[in-house]
């Protein structure tokens, strides 16, 4: 197995600590794989999920990360019809806005739309957007602010929502079912949230419009983006290449500021009791890198990187995937397989049709 | 220039062993996944991608073999890099990972 080790001086180095390899027997790379490496979930909520990959190369990560960036997909929405738009923002930046909304749809529910012109219901869905900003009649009151909340204003009563301005949010978007979709389609069709804002509206200020989502990847547009963040990092590993023990033990524990150390007392039948510093939380470590380095005038500060080595593992990965909401975080993570493997298995079968010859220039 | 055939390959025709893959619409996602594939391949002598130019949808894997059809490896190592991905599927199936929202709060396996 490899590691990187991290030095006080900031150069990092790989250590190739001799991997029994494969011996001769003729196994396949991927049945090596399959036999060392492993997906486990460590934690999963609604937003977030967090897993251990193990055993493979960065190479297999990375792209796995990649995809979830850029190349899942979702739906959003594509094309907007305005047919009335009194309203400062203008029609384009208004189109814009409307396009970043993550949509509550299942991208698989729906086929690609290759073209506009092609549009019917098993790959667009409409949401409409329809709303009139009241004139409000003030009764003539000098000591009344212009922006005074109206309390009995449903409109005004919403966050930012004021008695001259009304606020036009997500939950005015109202799905328009086309053909069968209420049928096919699970659920209705929505905006992850119901409290984005869109725009706000002066008094006798109108917005009318029709807004066209289709599936697309983020590698086109990032508002197709299913995650709003998908990271990982290696695995530190933190090695006590001699025992620290008594004050020095101490002394470690108090420097690193994410407690990834523990102190174990050691219980001898001669001798006083003694202690001694263990690792105990590696995947709290931020490499910080703070227990390797030289500090003058504090006990044990010139030479803690003789006793502590800092390391990370070359094929421990600890992912981290948000989700913007469109899709479920571990389905993320499922799909983002599923693409890398659909890649494979394109390319073999162009690899095939081309039968090996060579392209003419 | 800009064929629009998706996979073209390049190479000396009397000698098997050295092609030039060029990918379209592919880039360091599968470059760098399907190059470290094809080095850990005991045929592969050399292997390296490229993306000559980040506006262009080309990548580039150059693969050079100590003896088998180069065209033969690059399948190798598409089909292995295909069998890593069924396999980590699997894995996360196994997980009781369930593709859907989790139901309530927060889970934890
Ligand atoms: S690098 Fe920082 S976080 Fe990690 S063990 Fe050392 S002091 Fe703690």
């Amino acid at each position: 197995m490899d590691f990187f080790e991290l030095r006080e001086t900031g150069v990092h180095e790989e250590f190739r600590a001799d991997e029994a390899e494969e011996p001769a027997g003729r196994r396949s790379y991927a049945e090596v794989i399959a036999a060392r490496s492993r997906i486990e979930v460590t934690r999963s909520t609604m937003e977030e999920v967090e897993f251990d990959l193990v055993g493979v190369d960065v190479s297999i990560a990375n792209a796995l990360r990649r995809i979830m960036l850029a190349e899942v997909p979702t739906m959003a929405i594509e094309s907007v019809y305005i047919e009335e738009n009194t309203g400062v923002v203008q029609d384009e930046v208004l189109a814009h806005r409307l396009g970043l909304i993550p949509l509550r749809v299942d991208p698989n529910d729906f086929e690609e739309l290759l073209d506009p012109e092609d549009a019917t219901d098993v790959n667009t869905i409409v949401f409409g957007l329809e709303v009139k900003a009241p004139i409000n009649i003030v009764a003539p009151n000098a000591r009344r602010r212009i922006d005074d909340p109206v309390e009995d204003d449903e409109v005004a009563r919403r966050p930012g929502g004021h008695k001259h301005t009304t606020v036009v949010t997500t939950k005015d978007l109202k799905w328009l079912p086309q053909g069968d979709q209420e049928t096919f389609l699970p659920e209705p069709a929505r905006p992850v949230h119901d409290d984005i804002l869109i725009t706000k509206l002066r008094p006798g200020q109108a917005i009318g419009l029709e807004a066209h989502g289709c599936k697309g990847i983020a590698k086109d547009h990032a508002k197709f983006s299913p995650v709003a963040t998908a990271s990982y990092r290696m695995l530190p590993r933190i090695d006590l290449v001699k025992p620290v023990e008594g004050d020095r033990a101490t002394a470690l524990k108090n420097r690193c500021p994410l407690d990834v150390f523990d102190i174990e007392d050691i219980v001898s039948d001669d001798g006083p009791p003694a202690s001694r510093a263990v690792v105990a939380r590696p995947r709290d470590c931020t490499m910080c890198r703070e227990c390797i380095r030289r500090i003058d005038d504090v006990p044990f500060g010139d030479d803690m990187a003789d006793y502590v080595k800092l390391k990370r593992h070359a094929d421990f990965f600890l992912f981290k995937v948000e989700t913007a909401g469109q899709l479920a975080p571990l389905r993320i993570v499922h799909d983002a397989i599923a693409i890398l493997k659909a890649k494979c298995d394109k390319w073999r079968t162009e690899l095939e049709l081309s039968g090996g010859s060579l392209s003419l220039d | 220039m800009a064929d629009e055939k998706s996979l073209r390959i390049l190479g000396q025709p009397d000698n098997e062993r050295e092609r030039t893959f060029i990918f379209r619409d592919e880039d360091h996602t599968l470059g760098n996944a399907l190059r470290h594939v094809l080095m850990k391949n005991k045929d592969t002598d050399f292997s390296g991608y490229s993306v000559p130019h980040p506006s262009e949808p080309f990548m580039h894997v150059r693969l050079q073999t100590t003896g088998a059809p180069a065209v033969r490896i690059m399948d190798e190592g598409l089909s292995n890099l295909g069998q890593i991905c069924d396999h980590l599927t699997a894995q996360l199936e196994a997980q009781g990972a369930t593709a859907s929202w989790p139901t309530g709060g927060e889970t934890t396996s």
